[in-house]
């Protein structure tokens, strides 16, 4: 049942017990009302009896009409009375009817004295019978009065507690209803309220407490269902507020952390500004000694962007710093090959070094030249030094020192064509001598003595070694200027084993010292390259190993396959190379110190002319030696195929 | 028996004389050109069974007279044996190129071998000449 419901029924059985008790009091004084005029009635019929009850006795003295008259008006007015509808209620009342018998008789009598006008004792006697009745019927108004005084007695007194009972009935009513809204609505709400007061102070288990199905209750089962979000929320906010505490406690630590970073910070830029000081002091330096070096520098990142250019390269490669740097090299200036040709990116010395971390320089000789373009296309040689830029082990950049060769070449070319004709020129008469000399040995010109003799041979081998020289220097001249033409050659290597038995066996033999091949797969292994020109490698490798082993000591020559070479060794346990001339055994004319003691024939040129020669081949000379009286290992590495460069 | 007749072309005279001596030692007729005008000339007024070409030489050098002889078919069949200082494979190619019959680095090989070359070159021309006079 909901509140309205209960509370419209609690004013309705108040309304009702007001109504009754109202028409308890309406009937009440009806009742009362009634009586009184009932009273009033009676007293008025007996007053009216009375004025009867002398009007008799002075007509009984005068019997005159209008005595009579009077007296019948008046016995009228009392039927009227006792027949007014404020008697009607005693119709059936005794007493009553005694009266209205009473009073009848008393009419006849009248009647029956007024028609007999006999004489005055007659009327006497008449009169003293009506008296008699006339007496009666006031007694009997009396004890109809009684009755009626009594019977109003008894309503007053009915009507009076009744009044009283629903006036308590009335006022338990009020009270249990003031109670029932207190149970009902106001309770409810006191307990809501507390709740509420509970809950603001922090006390979420606070429940109100749900007994009824009304609206309260529903109110109550709703706040608490709030009550119950409102716990779970205020919970993940606690939780929150927690974490948010600890981020701001975090949040301290770092901004303590960064004022101290910002203090460090601070100093460093302190010291970095010292630092920069000493570094613009430091870079004008460099700047001085990039201007200074006389030859053009490139660096490029390992993106392959140009990060440095000095003004000797501006200069070589017409560009404007401005416009170059940050630029990718390849674009800025471009490089043809000794043909003409333009080198792809890939196969730039700039490119290469990045992608292999190993320094590059441009080959010996005239013959591999190299051409950078200028802007406005003219080209000229270079000499290129590709230098890797190693961080941590990482190639980071290259820097590409280069110069203009121009000159150079053109020096070199007058050296080379000097020198052939000089050769030549030399040639003719060192033949001449030999022939010469020969034609005197074989007696064309007469006999000569043994003593002749032996001078004409010491002369012979004297022009033989500048033969020789001459000889050995036109071959390096032809090879610097280019003038070998690389083939191409599938063979295997068991036939340059072969050719080298046959063409070293007899000097070896001659020197007194042991041959010993080391080849392994001799049928299989084969070789794309230039077949004369690792032949004329390793002949000078295997002379050079013989001349330099005393008798008695053996040369190994041997050859390993490896993934993309072949690699050749010739192993002695000779005279070795001194540590300290290691560096410079591949120059030409250069002699070790103890190779000039050993064999004074040698001509400088046999390790020169090898490095020549395997350049041409993409082959790469190596050795390894201890030092002096060590014995020395030369290691000749071919590719296997004549295109792949090492 | 005719002496075989031998044209050495050579401005060298040193170089000539040293062939010249043993040539002549071995039964040989001898004659000797200092450049290549003068060689062709000889070719034309005695008929040489075998030359030696030098090749550097003034005026006209050996290329001139190995192609005035080879482009002769009077002449072609003429040994021309290239003594010479060039070495260079280009010069030798170019030389057997135009007819050479063999070619000397004079400075590699001892005279004797050029000496045989001739008697070997000769021992067939003395056929051939045989032959050609009979035409």
């Amino acid at each position: 049942m909901t509140i309205k419901q209960k509370i419209q029924l609690n004013v309705g059985v108040i309304v009702v017990a007001v109504l009754v008790l109202s028409a308890v009091f309406v009937v009440r004084s009806t009742m009362v009302q009634n009586a009184e005029n009932s009273l009033a009635k009676i007293a008025e019929v007996v007053r009216e009896t009375l004025t009867l009850s002398s009007l008799t006795e002075k007509y009984v003295e005068n019997p005159s009409l209008e005595i009579g008259q009077e007296w019948l008006t008046t016995h009228e007015g009392i039927d009227n009375v006792l027949r007014d509808k404020a008697l009607a209620g005693y119709q059936e009342n005794s007493a009553f009817q005694e009266l209205k018998k009473h009073n009848n008789t008393i009419r006849s009598l009248f009647i029956e004295l007024h028609n007999n006008a006999g004489g005055k004792n007659l009327r006497e006697r008449v009169a003293g019978q009506i008296l008699l009745h006339a007496k009666s019927f006031v007694d009997d108004s009396a004890k109809l009065e009684q009755e009626i005084f009594n019977e109003s007695e008894l309503v007053r007194q009915r009507s009076t507690f009744t009044f009283f009972v629903s006036l308590e009935i009335l006022f338990a009513l009020a009270i249990g209803s003031a109670f029932f809204v207190i149970r009902v609505v106001s309770k409810p709400i006191t307990n809501l309220t507390s709740v509420i007061k509970r809950i603001e102070e922090g006390d979420f288990s606070a429940r109100v407490s749900v007994q009824n199905d009304d609206e309260i209750g529903t109110l109550g089962k709703a706040f608490n269902h709030l009550t119950e979000k409102l716990h779970s929320r205020t919970q993940a906010l606690e939780a929150a507020k927690e974490k948010d505490k600890e981020l701001v406690k975090k949040l301290d630590d770092r901004i303590a952390d960064l004022e101290g970073a910002r203090k460090a910070m601070a100093n460093l830029f302190e010291d970095l500004e010292n630092e920069q000081q000493a570094l613009s002091q430091g870079k004008a330096k460099d700047d001085a000694l990039l201007e200074s070096i006389g030859e053009g520098m490139v660096a490029v990142d390992k993106d392959k962007n140009i990060i440095m250019i000095n003004h000797v390269a501006e200069n070589l490669l017409g560009v404007q710093r401005g416009e170059v740097v940050g630029k990718h090299y390849y674009g800025v200036f471009a490089n043809e090959d000794a043909d003409g040709h333009i080198i792809p990116e890939d196969k730039r010395p700039i490119s290469i070094v990045l992608a292999t971390g190993e320094k590059f320089t441009t080959p010996l000789g005239l013959a591999t030249a190299y051409y950078y373009i200028k802007k406005d296309g003219t080209k000229f040689p270079v000499a290129i030094t590709v230098t890797p830029v190693i961080l941590a082990g990482k190639t980071v950049g290259v820097i590409d020192v280069f110069r203009d060769v121009t000159k150079e070449k053109e020096l070199e070319k007058l050296r080379v064509d000097f020198l052939a004709l000089a050769s030549h020129q030399l040639r003719t008469p060192l033949s001449g001598t030999k022939w010469l000399i020969e034609t005197v040995l074989r007696g064309v010109t007469g006999d000569t003595t043994k003593k002749q003799k032996d001078y004409l041979n010491q002369l012979h081998s004297v022009n033989e070694q500048m033969i020789k020289l001459v000889s050995e220097m036109l071959n390096v001249l032809v090879l610097e200027s280019n003038g070998v033409v690389v083939k191409k050659d599938v063979f295997q290597i068991s036939k340059l084993f072969e050719e080298m038995g046959q063409l070293m066996g007899p000097l070896a033999k001659k020197e007194g010292v042991g041959i010993h091949v080391a080849l392994e797969n001799p049928g299989t292994l084969t070789i794309e390259t230039d077949f004369q020109i690792v032949r004329d490698i390793c002949q000078i490798l295997i002379a050079n190993a013989i001349g330099y082993s005393q008798d008695g000591k053996e040369v190994t020559f041997g050859a390993r396959e490896e993934p993309d070479t072949v690699d050749f060794y010739v192993k002695d346990s000779g005279i070795g190379i001194p540590k300290e001339e290691q560096a410079l055994i591949f120059q030409r004319f250069y002699r070790a110190s103890n190779a000039k003691d050993f064999s004074p024939g040698g001509t400088g040129l046999g390790l020169y002319k090898s490095a020549l020669l395997a350049e041409k081949i993409g082959a790469k000379i190596t050795f390894e030696s201890a030092g002096t009286g060590a014995g020395t290992t030369f290691y000749l590495r071919v590719p296997k195929h004549a295109n792949d460069m090492i | 028996m005719t002496k075989n007749r031998i044209l050495i072309a050579e401005d060298e005279e040193f170089l000539a004389l040293a062939l010249k001596d043993n040539l002549e030692t071995e039964g040989y007729l001898v004659d000797v050109a200092a450049n290549g005008d003068e060689a062709v000339a000889f070719v034309r007024k005695n008929r040489p069974s075998l030359i030696l070409l030098d090749l550097l030489m003034p005026k006209k050098d050996g290329f001139y007279v190995l192609e005035e002889v080879k482009k002769n078919p009077e002449w072609k069949l003429i040994p021309i044996v290239v003594l010479s200082n060039l070495g260079g494979d280009a010069e030798i190619k170019r030389a057997f190129e135009m007819g050479a019959d063999d070619y000397f680095v004079k400075s590699q090989h001892p005279i004797e071998e050029v000496i045989e070359k001739v008697h070997e070159y000769l021992t067939g021309e003395e056929v051939t000449k045989l032959s050609a006079s009979k035409e």
